[in-house]
């Protein structure tokens, strides 16, 4: 009986594969061999990021079942998706969190490449081709984020095309392009989507083909050992020795650990999903919504703390000078540096550049996604004062207090850390400045603070530098200008013992 | 075979944790992942808040504090306040702001952007704060009044506050005097800033509380104190009438739950 099913199993095995050739297939990919030492799990994170695609193209053509792609109804179908639609908000939590891993972990994969010196000879194309695929994959990202059309997204077409704008010469072309003409209008969301869904989806899957067929054709990289070379006229051969001697099928001794890895961050999407949400929508994208907080998703932080910390006249050459020069230095790596030691160990300048690298753009993220660029234009109505800043102050410094609200400087600084943190905190901003340089950096204001010259009257500006005077730790003498000759010290404790008597943070301290 | 029920048993239980773990329960009743976007967070255009402690805490808290917090000018739940102030006058001034001092205009045609729904929604919020008064140890003056007697009240001015208070003299300083109006000065006078040290009729002097004259007499005494910036002293000015022609807000809701305090 089961010798009679087994024999008609074969039987149907045999006429397809004698048509559909599926043993050769399994051969030449899942089962093409490997070196042994190359079953590790540094050499997980391709698989990886192929699975971080599969579940973007997955989940995003669930979305695009809902999704209307119309400046007019993309915000209302979002909304829809986020609020209404049963499971639509963990779809959208997928796609937003499978993004997120998927250029994490492409980054992670290029730096594996990177360090186990995969990208010499005979692998230049599959790098050049690993290459192309990060930028098509930060263009899904770019274009994803204009997919979430919500005040943020509004804004981030708004800095990109500015940033476009500058190109010399071509600026208004180049904007045309991008936004479908000189303003963020109907056209721009369709030409948005018709990017994120058809060209760079369809180039990725090209571009995936073809780095695959080359991870196959020339063999995944073996693993480095310090101390051998590659050399173009024996590597060829050094490499066949290496699966003749130590080679086993990829399907089933290197599979499982690529297997198991993708089930560990299937799972970690799934749960950032179900605990963290979808980001957005925010606010409405419209040209009204000033409140907007147009930070960029995690990958682009760091362009965007770049953009925030230089001085304006360098802005236009770090940004569209900067990104073709790294991808070009990239795409011209395998060229220049074609032969000799593969392993990290011994290619301090490479282990050097990354750590460099990894550190300068992390640090950048970390400015990006901490520090308040912007104002909090509410912060007047709302940021209120502890009460250790308001008790025994005479009823000037107190108006000083409520022109400080009023005046709107709430909007860009905190006070002991309530309000927004756009300019430093003004906690103990008495101990820093005199009444003059007080009074001189309100009137003319400098360094990113608007000048209130012409917005305060003189008993305004009386009352709130006699109240930041008194923004002071108890005890705390009020600051000295410096440019006056020193005190004796017995002159300063008198001023000190004078400043507890003020007693301005707290008379019972 | 005990081994072989273990694990499976023993993932599911893990699997369940975890998820628990994830969960929080809402408004609603129900459990609900943290991931999931509550409703209440959809954004609404601000015109359709109209709920009545986010209104008080996005709009008016920085300046008039309210339960815990205390802000610089006078607090919105001050009893000695809500019992003075009518309603009228509460909803013009935050519709239309008083002019020359801090205290911005927060209707649709100062730019202010709350519509006259929301300010409706604001003034019978704060008066749902109100409470009945002691008055036993002296009448509540009224809210408004003229000028009085300015000698009068330099003298009552002279027997000054108990110690641990502002003094008084730094009430008469010409830049304070020049930043606020009339009615906030008798007002301030009648209620102070009590979470402040700043005493209301009953504590303005020590022994007695002030009466409605007296009050008078004090503010006229304060406004004579006025200078310009060059430290000229200025005309004593009348207290303006307030505006009676606006039509009254309609009586605060006669609920025993008043508003939350932010
Ligand atoms: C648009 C945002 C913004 C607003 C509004 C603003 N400031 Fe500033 N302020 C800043 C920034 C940024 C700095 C830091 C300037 C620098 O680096 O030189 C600053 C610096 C200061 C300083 C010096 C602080 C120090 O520790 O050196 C004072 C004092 C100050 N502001 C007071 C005010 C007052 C008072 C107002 C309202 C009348 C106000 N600011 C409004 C942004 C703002």
């Amino acid at each position: 009986m089961i010798d009679k099913a087994t024999k008609a199993a074969q039987g149907v095995f045999t006429w397809l594969d004698s048509r559909l050739h599926i043993a050769e297939l399994w051969e030449h990919t899942a089962g093409h061999h490997i070196p042994k030492k190359s079953a590790s799990w540094f050499y997980v994170f391709g698989s990886l990021t192929l699975l971080c695609l599969v579940i973007q193209l997955i989940t995003g053509t669930l979305l695009a079942f809902a999704y209307v792609p119309s400046g007019a109804e993309a915000y209302t179908t979002l909304q829809y998706l986020t609020f209404e639609q049963p499971l639509g908000w963990i779809l959208r939590g997928i796609h937003y969190w499978g993004s997120n891993f998927m250029v994490a972990i492409m980054l992670i994969h290029m730096t594996q490449v990177y360090l186990f010196g995969a990208y010499k000879y005979p692998r230049e194309l599959t790098w050049v081709s690993g290459v192309l695929l990060l930028v098509i994959t930060l263009g899904l990202a770019f274009t994803g984020q204009v997919m979430r059309f919500d005040e943020d997204a509004y804004w981030g077409i708004g800095i990109g095309a500015a940033i476009a704008g500058r190109s010399p010469g071509i600026g208004e072309q180049v904007v045309q392009l991008m936004l479908g003409g000189p303003i963020i209008g109907a056209e721009t969301l369709s030409r948005f989507f018709s990017l994120h869904v058809f060209i760079l989806p369809g180039s990725i899957l090209a571009v995936i083909a073809l780095h695959l067929r080359l991870v196959l054709s020339k063999g995944i990289n073996e693993y480095p050992e310090p101390g051998v070379l590659v050399n173009r006229e024996t590597y060829d051969a050094h490499y066949a020795n290496i699966l003749k001697k130590d080679g086993m099928p990829f399907a089933p001794y290197g599979i499982w650990k690529d297997l198991v890895a993708g089930g560990i961050v299937l799972m970690a999407i799934v749960v950032c999903a179900l605990v963290l949400g979808p980001k957005g929508p925010f606010g409405p994208p419209d040209p009204t919504q000033i409140d907007a907080n147009p930070r960029p998703d995690f990958y682009f932080m760091w362009i965007f703390a770049i953009a925030a910390l230089m001085p304006d006249y360098m802005e236009t050459v770090a940004l569209l000078i900067g990104p073709p020069i790294g991808i070009a230095l990239l795409i011209i790596l395998p060229f220049i540096n074609n032969t000799g030691e593969k392993h990290w160990s011994r290619r301090p300048v490479a282990l050097l550049a990354v750590v460099s690298l990894v550190l300068s753009l992390g640090l950048l993220t970390w400015y990006g996604i901490t520090s308040p660029w912007s104002p909090d234009m509410t912060g007047w109505r709302s940021a209120i004062t502890p009460k250790q800043f308001l008790e025994h102050r005479s009823p000037l410094e107190l108006q000083g207090a409520i022109v400080i609200q009023q005046k709107q400087c709430r909007n860009c600084h905190a006070i002991d850390g309530i309000g927004s943190q756009r300019g430093p905190d003004l906690a103990a901003v008495g101990t820093r400045l005199t009444a003059p340089q007080l009074t001189r950096q309100v009137i003319q204001g400098g360094g990113n603070m608007p000048a209130y010259g012409k917005n305060l009257t003189p008993y305004e500006i009386d009352a709130v530098v006699a109240y930041m005077v008194s923004l002071r730790p108890n005890g705390v003498p009020p600051a000295r200008d410096s440019t006056l000759p020193a005190v004796p010290p017995s002159t300063r404790q008198a001023e000190k013992n004078q400043a507890s008597a003020e007693g301005q943070h707290g008379k019972e301290g | 075979m005990i081994r072989s029920r273990a694990l499976p048993i023993g993932l599911l239980f893990a699997a369940t944790a975890i998820l628990q773990t994830a969960c929080e329960k809402r408004p609603d009743g129900k459990m609900h992942f943290m991931g999931e976007p509550n409703p209440a967070a959809k954004w609404k255009p601000s015109e359709d808040i109209t709920d009545f402690t986010a209104l008080y805490s996005q709009n008016c808290i920085a300046c008039h504090g309210a339960g815990k917090t205390v802000a610089a000018s006078i607090a919105m739940d001050n009893q000695t306040y809500l019992n003075l102030v009518p309603a009228d006058i509460l909803k013009n001034i935050i519709t239309n702001g008083v002019k020359g001092t801090r205290m911005p205009g927060f209707g649709e045609a100062e730019g202010g952007g709350l519509t006259g729904r929301q300010i409706e929604i604001l003034v019978n919020g704060i008066l749902a704060w109100k409470k009945p008064l002691d008055t036993s140890a002296g009448a509540l003056p009224a809210y408004a009044g003229p000028l009085g007697n300015a000698a009068n009240g330099q003298a009552l001015f002279s027997q000054s506050f108990e110690k641990d208070r502002p003094p008084a003299e730094t009430y008469l300083n010409p830049a304070f005097l020049g930043l606020v109006s009339n009615q906030y000065l008798r007002t301030l006078v009648i209620v102070g800033i009590p979470e402040l040290g700043y005493p209301d009729y009953h504590g303005f002097i020590p022994g007695r509380s002030l009466t409605d004259q007296e009050v008078s007499d004090v503010t006229a005494w304060l406004v004579t104190n006025r200078k310009n910036e060059f430290g000229e002293p200025l005309a004593a000015q009348p207290t303006p009438v307030p505006p009676a022609s606006l039509p009254a807000v309609p009586p605060a809701p006669n609920t025993t739950d008043a508003p939350k305090l932010p």
